[in-house]
C-alpha cells in the first residue's frame, strides 16, 4: 500500500565509504557514537526513508519499491550498506550529494521521486548522523533489488535532470533566520525539509517542479488529494486546537475533525507518530504562521457547532430515523433489485447504500462511535469543500493505518460497489451529513479507480469484479 | 504454465473456504488454477440488506440460509426437496450455494483436533484410527489458522483437563484472543468453582484487524451475516485466489467427472450453465472441494471413486441436546459475538470406551424472541410483559452440548430416487440415526446439566434431553483410510481409485471427534495442495 504519485513521499538513495569517523576515548566514543546512531534513526524515521526504499513484504531498506509516476515506473534503490547492491561503497559527500543533489555516487541523476528537492535543506550535522545510521544501524541486504528503473522518451535521460536540478534546485541548506523563534525555525526545517510535507500538499508545474508561493496549499497525489494545511489566518486548519493537530499527525485521525488514509495515512503509520512531542508541537506552530488572509482564493468551510455533546448514542436518534425512511423510500421507488437476492449492482439508492454497505460501523445518523473508533462523518472534513476525490479513494480503498493509538482498519470496497453507486454514497453522504451535495459523476469515479488499482498492483481487482463496471446496467 | 493441453493444472469444484485455500496456495505458487462454483457471488453489503429486511430470521425456524442468494441451480438446503429423510433422526444441515461458500453464516469456531483423535481404534477399541497422525496435519494447521487468522488462547489446555498448554502448535496463535464479555467471565468463575475449565474458543474472528478484515466489535450476529466482515468467511480467499491469477467460474453447476478409457483418472470435468449449456474443461488434477454432502452426490452421479462402495457412507454430526435456564443473577448474555467459550472437560479420557465425547458450547445469546413467545402464551401483556421480559433478558443462558458420533457405513446419503435438481439430475436422501456409543452419553449430560443448574442457581427455561438436534457439521461421507476396501480417498485427500482425483472435504474425516471440523478440512486441503504442487 504505498507508491501514489511521483512525489509522495520520499526516500534517499545514500551511499558511503568505510572510514574510521571516531577517534575519541574509547567510552566516550560509545555514548556519542549510539547518540549519533539514535538521532540518525530519528532522522531516517522523520524522512520516512522506509516508506520507499522497501517494497511489501520484503528486506527492509532493500529497495525495489515501484512508484507509480506520470513518466512511468520509478523503482527505488537498495540503501543498506551492503558492497555489492547497495551504498557500502558510498562516502559521506557521495551519500549527501545523492540525498541532497539527487546524484548518485555513479554520477547518474536521480529522479526526483526521491525527494532530494526538499532534503536538499539538510544541514551537515544532520547528513552526517543519517549517514552514520544508514551504515551502522542498517543490516545489510545482499540482494538486488529486482526491477530497473525504464521510463519513457525522453525521461529515460537521467541527464535532463540537470537541467531540471539547474532550474529548480534550491540548494540552501536550512539555518534559522534572524528574528524566528526557535520553534519556529525547528517547524520549518521539518515541514519544508525533513517531514517533506510539500513533496506531496504543494501543486506542482508542468515540470513537476513545486510551484513558487504555494508551498502547502494543496496538490493531487495519485488518486488523492493533499489539500491545503495552512493553520493561520484564513487557512483551512485555522479552526484546529494545537492538540487537534498534534493529534492528528500522532495518531491519524481527530473526531469530528479528520481520518487520515492512503498516503497520509502511512506518513502516520511509518513516520509521524514516531516523532516526539516538541517536534510535533514545532510543526503545528510552523502551520499556524502559514495565513492564507492574502489570498482569498481558498475557500474556508465555516466551522459548524460542535456536536459532540449532543450526540445521540442509542437505538435510534431523530438522524437515524432520517435517513431509514430515506433508505425505505428508495426501496419503495423501485423494489426488484433490492427483493433479488442476486441483484447488487442495480441497487442505486444512496441511502439504501449508505444503510447496507456502512451504517454498520459509522451508524445510521453518521455519528460513529462514542470512543470515536468508528468515526463520525457528520463533522469530517471529507464530506466538505467540494473536492470528492478522498471519499471516493477512501470507499475504493478503505483505510488501513498504524496510529500511535492503534490499528484502524476500513475495508476496502473497490470490489463490492460499483462506480454508479459510489456516486450514489458520494452524493447522499454529502447532503446528508457535508450540507451541501458534492458534484461527482461516474466517470470521475472511473478514473479514480484506474489511480486506485495502479498503486495497489497487488490487489488489483479479481476477474470476477471486473464485469461490476462493465456489464451493462439493467433497463 | 499451463500445458496446451489441458484447460488448467488444477481444477478445484467449489469455492467455499476449504476448496478457495487451496485454490489460493496452487495459484500463489505458479500453477493454473480454475475454480467452479455452482451459485452466485453477492458483496456482503447486499446480503446485509436481505438481512435486515427478511424480517427475523430466528423467529423464522432458524432459516439462517433466507438472506442468501437461492437459485434454481444452485439452491440452499433448506429448499423443500433438496434433501429428503428417511431415517430415524431429521438431518438436513444449513448450507450455502455461493462463492465463499456456508462460512458466510458460521460462528467462526476453528479448532484443532487432539492427537488422540486420530487414534481412537488404537487407544479406546472405538471407531477408526486417522491414517495420518496429528504431527502429519500440525503445519498445516498452522498455514491455515494464518491464512484465516485465528485467534486463540495460548495458556489453554483444549484437551479439557486444566493442565499445561494443549495440543502442541510450532508458533502461538495468530491473533490473540478477545476479551470475554461479562457474560462470559461471569460464567468461568461459576463454573470454576463446580470444577468445570471454561476455556475461549478459538475463531476466525479478527480482535485486531486482521488481513483485510476490521476487527470485531461484538454486532452479535455472526449468524446469519457478520455486518461487518470481522469473522473470517470463505470468500475471503476465493478473491486471493482470483488475484493470485486463478479463475473463478461462477452459476457452473458440475455435474460429472469423466474418467480416462481406463478408469485410472479423471479426464474432465463437465458442468451446466443456468442456460443447459455443458463445458467440458480439461486439468492434470481435481480437486473436489464440494461440501461433505454434495461431493459424494458428485461422485455417484459420475459413477468413480466408488469401488470400496464407501461414497456417502459413515455420516456423522455433532448430534447435540441443549439446556436454556433463567439464571439467579443477571449474566447479560448477548454482548460481543455469538460464541465464546466451551467446557471441554469430556473432550478426551479413558471413557471414550464407554461413551462418546461431550463439548458444552455455551451460546451468547439474546433471548428475547424466545422469552417474549413463551411469555405472551402464558397470557402476560402490558407492563408485566416488558418487566418479565427485562428481568428474564438478563438472566438467559443457552448451552448446546455437542456429542461425538463414530462412523456407521448405514448412516448415509443416496441419490434421490424422487426429487430431481434444476438439470434433472437425481438429489439426496439422507437416512442418519444416532448410534450407541453417542447415546451413551446423555446420562452424562444430564448430571452436568444439574450440576450447572445448582452452580447458577438457575431454573430450567428449556431442556432438551430427547431430540438429537444437528450441529451442521457432516463427516465421514468420502471417509479417509489407509485400506481401499473400505475407505475412498488415502492420507493425502487422494482418491484410492484415481491417482488425479484429491477429495477436500470434511467428509474425508474418519472421526468427528466433538469440535467444529471446519478447521480441520481446511489444515487437509492445504496438504493435499501442496501434495499437488509437487506432483503438476
Amino acid at each position: 500500500m504505498r507508491g501514489y504519485g511521483l512525489f509522495r513521499r520520499c526516500r534517499f538513495l545514500l551511499g558511503g565509504l568505510a572510514t574510521g569517523m571516531f577517534a575519541a576515548a574509547p567510552g566516550a566514543a560509545h555514548a556519542s557514537e549510539d547518540a549519533l546512531l539514535a538521532r540518525g534513526a530519528y532522522l531516517a524515521r522523520a524522512a520516512d526513508c522506509v516508506a520507499c526504499h522497501t517494497r511489501p513484504g520484503g528486506p527492509v531498506f532493500g529497495g525495489g519499491y515501484g512508484i507509480q509516476s506520470p513518466m512511468g515506473v520509478i523503482y527505488s534503490s537498495n540503501i543498506t550498506p551492503s558492497i555489492r547492491y547497495g551504498i557500502g561503497r558510498w562516502s559521506e559527500a557521495g551519500f549527501a550529494r545523492a540525498v541532497r543533489e539527487g546524484l548518485s555516487s555513479d554520477g547518474r541523476h536521480l529522479y526526483p521521486a526521491m525527494p532530494y528537492d526538499s532534503y536538499s535543506g539538510l544541514t551537515d550535522r544532520d547528513i552526517h548522523a543519517l549517514y552514520i545510521y544508514m551504515r551502522q544501524g542498517v543490516a545489510a541486504v545482499e540482494q538486488p533489488v529486482g526491477a530497473e528503473t525504464r521510463l519513457r522518451f525522453p525521461y529515460n535521460f537521467r541527464g535532463l535532470m540537470g537541467v531540471w536540478n539547474w532550474l529548480f534546485l534550491d540548494r540552501t541548506r536550512f539555518a534559522p533566520r534572524p528574528a524566528e523563534t526557535e520553534r519556529a525555525a525547528r517547524g520549518r526545517y521539518l515541514v519544508e525539509t525533513i517531514a517533506h510535507c510539500g513533496t506531496c500538499h504543494t501543486p506542482r508545474n508542468f515540470m513537476m517542479a513545486a510551484k513558487r508561493g504555494k508551498a502547502l496549499s494543496g496538490a493531487r497525489v495519485g488518486g488523492w488529494f493533499a489539500p491545503d494545511i495552512a493553520a493561520g489566518r484564513n487557512g483551512p486548519l485555522a479552526s484546529w486546537r494545537d492538540e487537534e493537530i498534534d493529534a492528528y499527525l500522532r495518531n491519524g485521525h481527530v473526531r469530528d475533525r479528520a481520518v487520515a488514509a492512503g498516503p497520509m495515512g502511512e506518513a502516520v503509520e511509518h513516520s509521524l507518530r514516531y516523532l516526539t512531542d516538541d517536534d510535533l508541537a514545532a510543526i503545528t506552530y510552523y502551520l499556524r504562521l502559514i495565513d492564507r488572509s492574502g489570498s482569498g482564493a481558498i475557500p474556508v468551510e465555516p466551522r459548524r457547532k460542535t456536536i459532540s455533546g449532543e450526540r445521540e448514542y442509542g437505538f435510534s436518534s431523530a438522524g437515524s430515523e432520517a435517513v431509514l425512511a430515506m433508505a425505505r423510500r428508495e426501496r419503495a421507488a423501485n423494489p426488484g433489485p433490492y427483493a433479488d437476492r442476486r441483484d447488487y449492482r442495480s441497487v442505486a439508492g444512496g441511502a439504501a447504500l449508505y444503510r447496507a454497505a456502512c451504517a454498520s460501523c459509522h451508524q445510521l445518523d453518521g455519528s460513529g462511535t462514542q470512543d470515536d473508533y468508528y468515526p463520525a462523518l457528520r463533522e469530517s472534513t471529507i464530506l466538505r469543500g467540494g473536492k470528492p476525490d478522498n471519499l471516493v479513494m477512501t470507499i475504493l480503498a478503505g483505510v488501513h493505518r498504524n496510529g500511535a493509538d492503534g490499528l484502524a482498519a476500513m475495508p476496502a470496497f473497490r470490489q463490492d460497489l460499483s462506480d454508479a453507486q459510489i456516486v450514489a454514497i458520494v452524493r447522499f453522504l454529502s447532503r446528508t451529513f457535508g450540507g451541501r451535495e458534492m458534484a461527482v459523476d461516474s466517470a470521475q469515479v472511473a478514473a479514480l479507480r484506474r489511480l486506485d488499482t495502479a498503486d495497489f498492483a497487488a490487489q488489483a481487482l479479481p476477474s470476477g469484479s471486473r464485469a461490476l463496471n462493465t456489464r451493462p446496467e439493467r433497463p | 504454465m499451463t500445458s496446451t493441453q489441458y484447460d488448467a493444472d488444477v481444477i478445484v469444484v467449489g469455492s467455499g473456504v476449504i476448496g478457495s485455500l487451496a485454490a489460493t496456495h496452487l495459484a500463489r505458487n505458479g500453477k493454473s488454477v480454475i475454480m467452479i462454483e455452482a451459485g452466485t457471488r453477492v458483496p456482503r453489503w447486499k446480503i446485509v440488506d436481505s438481512f435486515r429486511e427478511c424480517g427475523n430470521v430466528s423467529t423464522d425456524a432458524g432459516n439462517r440460509n433466507q438472506p442468501y442468494p437461492n437459485e434454481p441451480w444452485a439452491p440452499s438446503s433448506f429448499v423443500p426437496g433438496y434433501i429428503t429423510n428417511s431415517g430415524p433422526i431429521e438431518y438436513v444441515p444449513g448450507m450455502l450455494r455461493m462463492v465463499g461458500g456456508t462460512t458466510w453464516h458460521w460462528g467462526g469456531a476453528c479448532w484443532r483436533l487432539l492427537p488422540n483423535d486420530f487414534r481412537l481404534r488404537s487407544l479406546y477399541g472405538v471407531g477408526r484410527d486417522w491414517p495420518l497422525s496429528y504431527d502429519d496435519l500440525e503445519p498445516f494447521y498452522h498455514q491455515a489458522e494464518r491464512e484465516m487468522g485465528v485467534s486463540g488462547d495460548d495458556s489453554a489446555d483444549y484437551s479439557g483437563h486444566g493442565g499445561a498448554p494443549f495440543p502442541p502448535r510450532q508458533a502461538p496463535f495468530p491473533v490473540r484472543p478477545q476479551a470475554f464479555s461479562y457474560f462470559n467471565k461471569r460464567l468461568r468463575e461459576i463454573l470454576a468453582e463446580g470444577g468445570y475449565p471454561y476455556t475461549y474458543q478459538p475463531n476466525g474472528r479478527a480482535t485486531d484487524p486482521y488481513d483485510e478484515r476490521p476487527a470485531c466489535v461484538g454486532n452479535n450476529n455472526c449468524s446469519p451475516i457478520c455486518p461487518i466482515g470481522a469473522q473470517y468467511s470463505g470468500d475471503r480467499h476465493a478473491t486471493r485466489a482470483e488475484r493470485a491469477g486463478a479463475r473463478l467460474i461462477t452459476d457452473a453447476t458440475v455435474y460429472r467427472l469423466e474418467k480416462t478409457p481406463d478408469g485410472r483418472k479423471i479426464a474432465a470435468v463437465h458442468y451446466f450453465t443456468p442456460e443447459r449449456t455443458s463445458v467440458r474443461l480439461t486439468a492434470r488434477y481435481v480437486l473436489v472441494a464440494a461440501h461433505a454432502l454434495e461431493t459424494p452426490r458428485l461422485l455417484l452421479l459420475s459413477d468413480v471413486a466408488n469401488a470400496s462402495g464407501m461414497v456417502g457412507r459413515n455420516l456423522m454430526d455433532h448430534n447435540a441436546f441443549s439446556l436454556m435456564m433463567i439464571t439467579d443473577e443477571p449474566m447479560w448474555s448477548g454482548r460481543g459475538p455469538v460464541q465464546q467459550g466451551d467446557i471441554l472437560k469430556w473432550r478426551d479420557g479413558a471413557f471414550r470406551r464407554e461413551h462418546g465425547a461431550i463439548r458444552h458450547e455455551v451460546g451468547n445469546f439474546v433471548g428475547n424472541v424466545q422469552i417474549t413467545e413463551r411469555l405472551l402464551s402464558q397470557g402476560l401483556i402490558g407492563p408485566a410483559l416488558d418487566e418479565a421480559i427485562r428481568h428474564m433478558a438478563a438472566r438467559w443462558l443457552f448451552m448446546g452440548s455437542n456429542v461425538e458420533m463414530l462412523p456407521e457405513p448405514t448412516n448415509r446419503m443416496t441419490l434421490s430416487r424422487v426429487n430431481r435438481d434444476f438439470y434433472g439430475l437425481p438429489l439426496m436422501n439422507i437416512h442418519y440415526d444416532v448410534n450407541d456409543y453417542a447415546r451413551a452419553t446423555r446420562a452424562v449430560i444430564r448430571n452436568d446439566y444439574a450440576d450447572f443448574l445448582r452452580l447458577m442457581k438457575g431454573e430450567v427455561f428449556e431442556q432438551n434431553l430427547s431430540v438429537w438436534e444437528n450441529r451442521d457439521h457432516p463427516m465421514g461421507t468420502v471417509i479417509m483410510g489407509s485400506d481401499p476396501r473400505d475407505s475412498v480417498v488415502n492420507h493425502e485427500g487422494r482418491t484410492h481409485d484415481h491417482d488425479n482425483l484429491f477429495l477436500a472435504t470434511t467428509g474425508v474425516m474418519p472421526a468427528a471427534s466433538v469440535v467444529n471440523p471446519t478447521l480441520t478440512g481446511c489444515a487437509l486441503s492445504l496438504r493435499s495442495a501442496s501434495i499437488i504442487l509437487r506432483e503438476v
